[in-house]
């Protein structure tokens, strides 16, 4: 009888404690709404996840945002009890700093120092070569949530090793397709000219996704430059470029080298559309380009001004929290720590291997990104979007924003 | 493929304005110290943000600057100043201690480069690693009308400002008493104190006018490409290098040739078409100089460095 | 006499090598003192320590009776203790007026540095007609005389001559000889640190003898160059 009445009365508490959360969730459309699986019971008191982001060098302005989203979401997850009661969910951050070198190092720290259930990260796609294969070959599941080089999660070549990699970010070659359709379509583009960075993954393959989505729409290049990370004057390629009078210049740029190129276009007289990759979704293109920006096309995995209701409510209390809008970078973390989450709520075990079936399993999940699903390949499936920068803002491209822009 | 070869040659002109204006204070260190100080590219970088903490105050801990407190000639001598003074404690805290006990020159680079890493860190600590800018319109930034090319005010004030430096600096190693002290110092600290030079003097001296030309440097890097991050004199430092070995370690005049000539390299292997093989035409330049004229364009020996 | 330059009890060491074992000697105003001694007896040390290079043990340098142990170089110089150093040491990528310029560094008084410089140059033709080149391609006899040019410059109440014939052929040792002579009898007063002692009798008007950190003998030079030991050691 005793025993009954107890359990009556932790049942309650248990009851009180996840309700209000539920309408809350409920009411705010916050993440955790997501009933697939129930309140697990068999967790321990502590859930440890690891994550690895560039939080030194030039690469802190993506690890940054990064950090702060997965913070933000672990602080939501424990504030609402999302693991059941009693169970903390903690983040282990270790700086991978900005080379492979750096990421390998952190992520055999997290390992040998941490029971994981996952891991986030790295930053940057040659670090996620570098490092994921560490945490597959100890069995702990990684998750990506920036990386967008081609192939990533399919990088071994034993396969059994492949089934512990996965990521959020949609790849470039998913993107920019996109991208360059409906600029095509809505511009009219026949010929551009393309500038790109030569020596880094993630602007690499930015760079061979938009060559071939312009050889498949029938768009001529006319000239292609390139130029290295770190530089800060571009004049030299875009006097070329410009020379050439093309319809559009395509970049492909992270965004410490993306303002300056698109500074540098206008300040050199070009007026027309640039097109970006992902590496330009960040709210600092409005912050650094100013007026420059205007007319700058960017395919990507996630828009702040995305109408969505978990996007809206992720917006607002992440710069409640720390003062500045979110990038992409941070909604794609925020939303890495809610998968995982999500995972080892449904698995109810912190075991990376039974996590590892659940973040599988994970279909039409709701996220600021979109209704989310990860592919055979453990590759993320949503949908993308088209922006249009115009008075300072991302807007979706349509044939009127494209008119108010460059008046046809 | 045609070139658009007058706009190409504005190009190359204010980029080896801002690369010798750089190497400058490489080459004065080097010519008093003679050593390199790897560290003065993160002086440059604290130039840009001292610039910037003027220009804009407070608000650059928090967000975007957006609005001048301050005009810009008054940003411009305190980057130039407080980048001075951060020199100086350079000198003082990783190099000053080594000199007083002899050490080899081996450790002062080192030392050099400890410093550099703990400059960038404070920067990225006080200031945050996303990028920065200086406000809208600070500087007129709308091209000169009535030209057939591109040119902003901006490009001409670099360009006015960083050959006037280089001038200035010229006469003052030349014809000075000041430049004739440093000069001595470079050859024989002994010789030079018994003329009764204050030789740690002269050497807070040469680094604070080091450190005043990275700080200007700083500043037109910043206003001119808007784009500052602590890390921002990484990718300069090795071009300052290239400049200086090229033009000869410690040589003024080499400095400003070796600047004007690696920005004409880059540029032009670009215009010609090349960009993806610009930085190997550098350096093939630095490869081809170090063996037929391992002194460099200028450089005139150890003895005569100066 | 005025004592210009008093030493009392000077003792240096190099880590546990003892270099001077508590010396003393004086320097009258308008004199020329010669420190006379082997290889290795200490004659550099001494000058050095005077001029602030090396630091005492103990002991004290007085200089027209203010206490100036342990001041650092430039201080000594500015002071009036001027030393034309062993082996020369011109400035070698300076002209010769560069050089001459910089030996009245202290100094403020440009007309005067113009008339003092154009002395140098009524003295030393020949660095007159080198006055554009670099001090590191002229001869070691015109190195010398550019030295001595250069801390007459200055203006010194006390010349410290460190070997000024070492290493120059016989010839210019007695022009440099010469020119010392001249110095003094313009009134100059000297410490002269030499090796050749014949020489640095001939000139001097007093005299000290060092060997192995300690004074030995000293009186008169006249007085010395009569003494059977010193000629026997020095003048054999």
């Amino acid at each position: 009888m005793k025993t009954l009445i107890r359990t009556i009365v932790v049942l309650t508490f248990a009851l009180v404690a996840v309700v209000p959360f539920q309408v809350q969730a409920q009411d705010g459309g916050g993440m955790g709404a997501w009933d697939g699986c129930p309140v697990p019971e068999n967790l321990p008191e502590e859930v440890t996840i690891g994550a690895v982001f560039g939080l030194s060098g030039n690469i802190a302005a993506y690890g940054e945002p990064q950090k702060r989203g997965v913070e933000l979401a672990v602080a939501e997850i424990n504030e609402a009890g999302y693991l059941g009661e009693g169970t903390t969910l903690i983040a282990v951050f270790e700086d991978g700093g900005s080379d492979g070198e750096a990421s390998i190092a952190a992520m055999d720290k997290l390992i040998a120092e941490n029971e994981l259930a996952a891991v986030i990260g790295p930053t940057l796609s040659a670090q996620a070569f570098a490092a994921d294969p560490i945490a597959a070959e100890n069995g702990v599941v990684v998750l990506g949530v920036s990386n967008t080089a081609a192939g990533l999660t399919t990088m071994n070549e034993d396969e059994e090793l492949d089934q512990f990699i996965f990521r959020n970010s949609l790849p470039e070659a998913n993107v920019i397709p996109n991208t360059i359709t409906k600029s095509t379509e809505i511009l009219g583009l026949e010929r551009v000219g393309v500038i790109y960075g030569n020596d880094d993954d993630f602007t690499l393959s930015g760079y061979d996704a938009f060559a071939d989505a312009l050889e498949a729409s029938e768009v001529e290049v006319v000239r292609t430059e390139t130029f290295a990370r770190g530089d800060v004057d571009f004049s030299p390629q875009l006097t070329n470029i410009i020379n050439d009078d093309p319809d559009a210049i395509v970049v492909s740029a992270l965004i410490a080298e993306a303002v300056p190129v698109v500074l540098q276009a206008r300040q050199l007289g070009y007026t027309g559309p640039i097109i970006g990759g992902n590496g330009f979704n960040s709210p600092a293109l409005f912050a650094q380009g100013g007026e420059a920006a205007e007319g700058v096309i960017v395919g990507a995995a996630w828009n702040i001004g995305s109408p969505s209701e978990l996007s809206v409510t992720f917006t607002e209390t992440f710069t409640e929290a720390y003062g500045a809008a979110p990038d992409q970078f941070a909604a794609q973390a925020y939303t890495g720590a809610w998968l995982v989450a999500t995972a080892i709520r449904c698995a109810d075990s912190a075991d990376s291997a039974d996590v590892r079936e659940a973040l599988a399993a994970i279909v039409d999940y709701p996220t600021p990104l979109g209704s989310f699903s990860f592919d055979e390949t453990r590759n993320p499936v949503h949908e993308p979007v088209v922006q249009i920068v115009q008075e300072g803002m991302f807007k979706l491209l349509t044939e009127e924003t494209a008119a108010q822009a460059f008046g046809e | 493929m045609d070139i658009n070869v007058p706009q190409q040659l504005v190009n190359a002109l204010w980029l080896g304005g801002l690369y010798s204006l750089f190497a400058l204070g490489y080459a004065l260190i080097f010519s008093v110290l003679g050593l390199l100080n790897l560290s003065h590219s993160a002086v440059f970088a604290c130039g840009a943000f001292v610039g910037l903490y003027t220009a804009c105050g407070d608000e650059v801990f928090t967000t975007t600057c957006t609005e001048l407190d301050r005009p810009i000639w008054i940003v411009i001598p305190a980057a130039m100043i407080g980048a001075g003074i951060v020199s100086v404690a350079v000198d003082r805290v990783a190099f000053w201690p080594l000199r007083k006990r002899n050490a080899p020159r081996m450790n002062q680079l080192i030392s050099s480069i400890g410093a550099a890493a703990l400059l960038v860190n404070l920067l990225q600590i006080q200031f945050g690693a996303a990028q920065q800018r200086f406000p809208f319109g600070s500087i007129p930034n709308d091209p000169v009308s009535g030209l057939p090319v591109v040119i902003t005010p901006i490009q001409i004030t670099a360009l006015v400002i960083a050959l006037g430096l280089m001038f200035a600096l010229r006469i003052l190693v030349k014809r000075t008493r000041l430049g004739r002290e440093m000069r001595t110092v470079a050859f024989n600290e002994r010789v030079a104190s018994l003329l009764g030079v204050n030789v740690d003097r002269t050497y807070m001296t040469a680094f604070f006018i080091a450190g005043a030309l990275a700080g200007a440097a700083g500043m037109m890097y910043g206003l001119a490409f808007n784009s500052m991050t602590p890390f921002m004199g990484e990718s300069v430092s090795l071009k300052g290098l290239t400049v200086i070995v090229l033009g000869g370690l410690g040589s003024i005049e080499g400095a400003v040739i070796g600047g004007f000539l690696i920005a004409a390299i880059e540029v032009f292997s670009v215009a010609l078409g090349r960009s993806d093989i610009r930085d190997a035409f550098v350096f093939l330049l630095l490869f081809v100089i170090l063996v037929v004229r391992p002194r460099g364009l200028l450089g005139q020996g150890v003895e005569d460095r100066a | 006499m005025t004592t210009l330059l008093q030493i009392k009890e000077l003792q240096v060491s190099y880590g546990a090598i003892i270099a001077l074992r508590g010396i003393s000697f004086e320097v009258h105003l308008g004199q020329v003192v010669s420190l006379i001694g082997a290889n290795g007896a200490g004659k550099s040390t001494t000058i050095n320590t005077l001029s602030g290079l090396i630091k005492p043990r103990s002991g004290q340098v007085n200089f027209e009776d203010q206490d100036i142990t342990g001041w650092r170089a430039d201080r000594v110089t500015r002071r009036g203790l001027v030393q034309v150093p062993e082996g020369r040491q011109v400035i070698a990528p300076l002209t010769v007026r560069e050089n001459l310029e910089m030996g009245a560094y202290l100094r403020r008084d440009k007309a005067e540095i113009e008339q003092d410089i154009q002395a140098v140059f009524d003295r030393f033709p020949r660095l007159k007609e080198r006055h554009h080149q670099k001090a590191g391609s002229l001869s070691g006899g015109e190195q010398q005389m550019l030295a001595l040019g250069r801390a007459l410059v200055a203006r010194p109440k006390l010349v410290m001559l460190d070997e000024p014939s070492m290493g120059l052929a016989p010839l210019l040792v007695n022009e440099v000889f010469a020119i010392i002579r001249s110095i003094k009898e313009e009134g100059k007063t000297i410490l002269l640190v030499e090796q050749n002692a014949r020489k640095a009798l001939e000139i001097a008007d007093y005299a000290y003898v060092l060997e192995r950190g300690q004074i030995r003998h000293h009186g008169p030079a006249d007085e010395l160059r009569q003494n059977e030991a010193i000629i026997k050691a020095y003048l054999g």
